[in-house]
């Protein structure tokens, strides 16, 4: 073997590898989850080549800690904090929140919709308005006080409609783990009063 | 009854300095290289995977794998020998 060959193998001998996970168990306890034998050998190599990119820096810091900075420089990561959490956070799925209705202004909204928002007096304007069927969500994003919802890229949505709906009417819409809990504001109760219908929020 | 313990015997101090220092000096060199020569190098090498294996994981074929690695050796050398000089 030429001799600079030699010389990475036992670079490689020098790192100090993480333990193995017991992927035979974790595999083992989501059949239903596997992928076809194509696309498994893929991601296996994939992870592969996650685990270069991951494990190079390792290398390096481990046999020469000087060089650290270099190493996480050349891979990019020199800015990079990598933590550990027992469980990554669940990923965003825009679609839940586009299910609400579309993007508009506040403004727009109750134009289209035919009652004024009730707005949380803590919270202010939301970040993003929807327009569903004479329904207004007020998305706010995740701040402290609000941790961000399951699925979406949210701390809180407040969903409004116009009407007389009972609340357990519209538990039966809602998904689980979905509070529903009636509110009212001076704003929105002095439209509906006038207009003779009661503003619902969940 | 004396049971003989074979230990590996510790390598000489001055040993142990320069295989650290080629080592920092090999690593240096790694990291003078481009991402795609330092990638090709990592997967080969350091993760001992086949040329197949390599193809696989960068999505090329095994001859762009075989090419690509020529050329990352060929400048790894150059860098080994530029800090030499």
């Amino acid at each position: 073997m030429p001799e600079l060959e030699a010389r990475l193998r036992a670079l490689a001998a020098d790192v100090e590898w993480p333990p193995t996970p017991d992927l035979e168990r974790a595999v083992r306890a989501r059949p239903a989850a596997r992928a076809p034998a194509g696309r498994s050998r893929r991601r296996r190599l994939l992870a592969a080549l996650l685990a270069a990119l991951v494990l190079l820096p390792a290398a390096g810091a481990v046999a020469f800690p000087r060089a650290r900075a270099d190493v996480l420089e050349w891979l990019g990561l020199r800015n990079v904090t990598v933590r550990r959490v027992p469980a990554p956070p669940p990923a965003a799925r825009p679609e839940l929140e586009a299910d609400l209705g579309r993007l508009v202004t506040l403004a727009r909204a109750e134009r289209a919709a035919g009652f004024a928002a009730a707005l949380p007096a803590a919270l202010g304007p939301p970040d993003r308005v929807r327009l569903g069927a004479r329904r207004i969500s007020l998305v706010y994003a995740p701040r402290p006080g609000l941790p961000p919802l399951a699925g979406v890229d949210a701390g809180l949505i407040v969903t409004e409609s116009r009407g007389g709906i009972r609340g357990q009417y519209l538990r039966k819409l809602l998904l689980g783990g979905t509070d529903v809990e009636g509110s009212t504001s001076a704003r929105a109760a002095a439209r509906s009063s006038r207009e003779g219908s009661t503003p619902t929020s969940t | 009854m004396a049971v003989a313990e074979a230990r590996a015997p510790a390598p000489l101090p001055e040993a142990a300095a320069l295989a650290e220092a080629e080592r920092r000096e090999l690593a240096g060199a790694l990291a003078r290289l481009g991402p795609e020569h330092r990638e090709v190098i990592a997967l080969r090498y350091l993760l001992d995977l086949s040329e197949a294996e390599c193809a696989a994981a960068l999505a090329c074929r095994p001859g762009t794998v075989k090419s690509r690695l020529s050329r990352a050796l060929g400048r790894l050398r150059v860098e080994l020998e530029a800090a030499d000089a």
